[in-house]
């Protein structure tokens, strides 16, 4: 049974409509991973989640009550991780969570002892009497990730946890959200990195322009281009127009193309070397041509007409 | 209750290791009320410069030269500094400014006076670069002018006698003197009651509070500035302590709270309760401390105690109305202190109800809490008692204005709207 039940949300401010009609589901123990571009309604769609922003029509379902039905119960089962360091500068890294945790609703020695605890496991002990505007921007985000964990929450909503870190650092906070599902932890994970969607998530919904185009596993998505290769083909292809090319349109479906380049996908499950073959007797003169997986790039590049990266 | 201690006590943290904005607010009110109440007051136990003025003696009768000589003792000499020139550089000196004034006696003064033939007349040349010296001067000189005149009508005889004595060109005799000393005795024998003791005179005295004859209770220029110039600065102070709703917004802090338990409700009476004891404890130290510093003391400090809570109240819910109405950084730094300024400035903040045109003066101030704040403090001093009135007025208005700042702040968050 899923524990985050997002049905129909709809959000406009004006005449733009932010989030449009968006539904997905997140089970406990399961990370789902909200992908998208920069605008495309994820911060939106985590702000109507817990109560930041008012949806104008649809519902948030959190453990089988709707979250407008009893605000304070939901907001009591979840943490959320906002994109930006939401904490005091002026204050060390202890008094933050210890203040965190009291508004969290826990009492003073209860914020106190999780406030130890927890920076025990983000590795920040030895700093905890710092301000934190002596922290490193890594330290800062795992303050920002341990603020939202004091009260030990069944569902955390995490916008873009790892916005503006290092690769070392965001590799340990990533481990240490893996921990947090593995222990049951409900986690809603919105970001715009593919390799983090692909290696954290377990679902993903793929999100742009305000509407959730697809969802699935990382297999399930891949599926959607009939889990085919793709063949990447180089040629000077300036003025060419490749679907006037004979038999070519019944083969292939161009995901994206260039004057240099041709992202292809194989309509019917053909054998690479098939492909291939049919590559190399274009009426093109090819340099070269490669073989790969499905990204979830590509996917998104399938469903939205360009590359998440652009 | 637990939660907003929680949210005070971070505020209270916060404040503690960034205090700079409010010591800035605090030690501005406080210097001007100094500049102000010293520029004003004319400094009471201060003594007045001493009145540099020349004489000019074109008579050099032993009449002037007495004169002369009686300007140089006692009294006279404490506030006067005559120096004795001739016309041309008298006048020079007055023209370059190093005079207040020159007092000229012409020539012949002392033979037409005594003589009483002929009107006389003193020359007084003031320096118009001056005002207040060269018009105590011709005061002297018209007091001068009455008790020669009184002199003229009452011993018109004798200082024809006189002149003789002073302008003979024979030493006068000592019998002839003698003479003339007994005869203008015994004129002023029958008078003598009524010149000692002298049957009219004055007494010096500070003029005191209606209603007040407890000593200290005299009317203070720094007692009166004090209320008008904390009102305006207590405004900015709750201003400075409510400016972190906005910052708390750009910093998102204030989201992360509302995904709490706590409610906004919460978090903005946690702020004007805030602003409330930064405002208290600032009063405190600005019209407490301001007494002890100027020399005067409050009538009733704790009634002005709790009308400073009261305006404290008002001051943290006005601010709170205004980061409902502009909820972002960039408009409540310009709003904000217009807004303080004019209510400061309407109110009598700055300048006293009288100062003030016609129309503000009988249709907008009495209507703005500064001025019903200033206005009780400073009757409140003077033994006034329906003080508790604005301090009903001001603390209902402060809960109001919290309110409404609460449901609109509310209302825009949840729509979306930060600006």
């Amino acid at each position: 049974m899923s524990f985050l039940q997002v049905s129909r949300l709809v959000k406009c401010f004006g005449a733009t409509r932010a989030v449009d009609g968006v539904s997905f589901e997140v089970r406990p123990g399961e990370i789902y991973g909200l992908l998208g571009p920069n605008g495309a309604g994820k911060t939106t769609t985590l702000s109507m989640i817990c109560g930041l922003l008012k949806a104008d029509s649809g519902e948030v379902i959190i453990d089988g009550t709707g979250f407008w039905t009893d605000p304070s119960r939901a907001r009591r089962l979840m943490g959320v991780v906002p994109q930006e360091i939401a904490l005091y500068e002026e204050l060390s890294g202890r008094e933050n969570l210890e203040f965190w945790g009291r508004l969290a609703g826990l009492a003073a020695k209860e914020a106190k002892q999780r406030a130890a605890e927890l920076l025990e496991a983000l590795a920040l002990a030895d700093r905890a009497h710092d301000a934190l505007k002596k922290y490193s921007g890594g330290m800062k985000r795992r303050i920002n990730l341990g603020c939202a964990l004091l009260h030990r929450p069944r569902l955390l909503l995490l916008d873009e946890p790892t916005v503006g870190i290092d690769p070392q650092a965001r590799l340990k906070l990533l481990e240490f959200i893996r921990d947090l599902a593995a222990s049951g932890t409900a986690i809603l994970y919105t970001t715009h990195y593919l390799e983090e969607a692909e290696t954290l998530c377990q679902r993903i919904g793929i999100i742009d322009q305000g509407r959730l185009l697809a969802e699935g596993t990382l297999a399930e998505l891949q599926q959607r281009l009939g889990g085919r290769h793709l063949f990447q083909l180089e040629a000077n292809l300036a003025g060419v127009q490749p679907d006037q090319w004979p038999g070519f349109a019944q083969q292939f479906q161009i995901l994206q193309r260039s004057d240099r380049h041709l992202l292809l996908a194989a309509l019917n499950d053909c054998d690479p070397a098939a492909g291939l073959k049919a590559l190399l007797a274009l009426p093109v003169q090819v340099d070269n041509v490669s073989i790969k997986r499905p990204s979830l790039n590509d996917v998104f590049l399938e469903l939205t007409g360009r590359a998440l990266r652009e | 209750m637990t939660m907003l201690q929680v949210l005070l006590a971070k505020d209270f943290k916060r404040a503690r290791r960034n205090p700079v904005p409010y010591l800035i607010h605090l030690c501005v009110p406080l210097l001007i009320t100094a500049l102000l109440g010293l520029v004003f007051s004319g400094g009471q136990d201060r003594p007045l410069a001493r009145i540099k003025f020349a004489v000019v003696d074109e008579d050099q009768s032993i009449l002037t030269r007495l004169l002369r000589g009686a300007l140089n003792q006692n009294q006279a000499s404490e506030h006067l500094e005559p120096v004795f020139l001739e016309r041309i550089p008298a006048l020079l000196d007055v023209t370059n400014n190093l005079l207040s004034a020159a007092v000229i006696i012409p020539k012949g003064f002392t033979s037409d006076f005594l003589g009483g033939g002929r009107r006389v007349k003193l020359e007084l040349i003031k320096n118009p670069a001056q005002q207040i010296h060269p018009a105590i001067v011709e005061e002297l000189l018209a007091t001068v002018v009455t008790a020669m005149n009184a002199l003229s009508r009452n011993f018109g005889d004798d200082l024809t006698a006189w002149r003789r004595i002073f302008t003979g060109t024979n030493p006068p005799g000592m019998l002839e003197v003698g003479a003339l000393l007994t005869k203008t005795a015994g004129q002023l024998e029958p008078i003598r009651h009524r010149l000692d003791p002298i049957p009219v005179t004055y007494e010096k005295e500070t003029q005191s509070a209606p209603g007040a004859g407890k000593a200290g209770s005299d009317w203070n220029m720094f007692a009166y500035l004090l209320p008008g110039m904390a009102a305006l600065f207590l405004l900015f102070l709750a201003d400075a302590a409510m400016r972190d709703v906005p910052r708390e917004l750009r910093l998102h802090t204030f989201d992360r709270i509302r995904t709490l338990p706590a409610s906004v409700g919460l978090f903005l009476t946690a702020k004007v309760l805030f602003a409330l004891i930064i405002v208290t404890l600032c009063a405190a130290i600005l019209l407490g401390g301001g007494a002890v510093v100027f020399s005067f003391h409050w009538e009733r400090p704790l009634v002005v105690a709790v009308l400073a809570i009261a305006y404290g109240l008002f001051a943290g819910g006005l601010m709170a109305l205004l980061t409902g109405l502009w909820p972002g950084e960039k408009k409540a730094d310009v709003l904000n202190n217009l807004v303080a300024l004019m209510l400061g400035l309407a109110g009598g903040c700055t300048f006293p109800d009288s100062a003030l045109p016609p129309f503000m003066r009988e249709h907008i101030s009495p209507w703005l809490p500064t001025h019903w704040f200033i206005e009780t403090v400073r009757a409140t001093q003077l033994g006034a008692t329906e003080w508790w009135i604005t301090g009903m007025k001001l603390a209902l208005l402060g809960i109001a204005l919290l309110a409404l700042a609460i449901w609109l702040l509310r209302r825009k968050l949840e729509a979306g709207v930060r600006e």
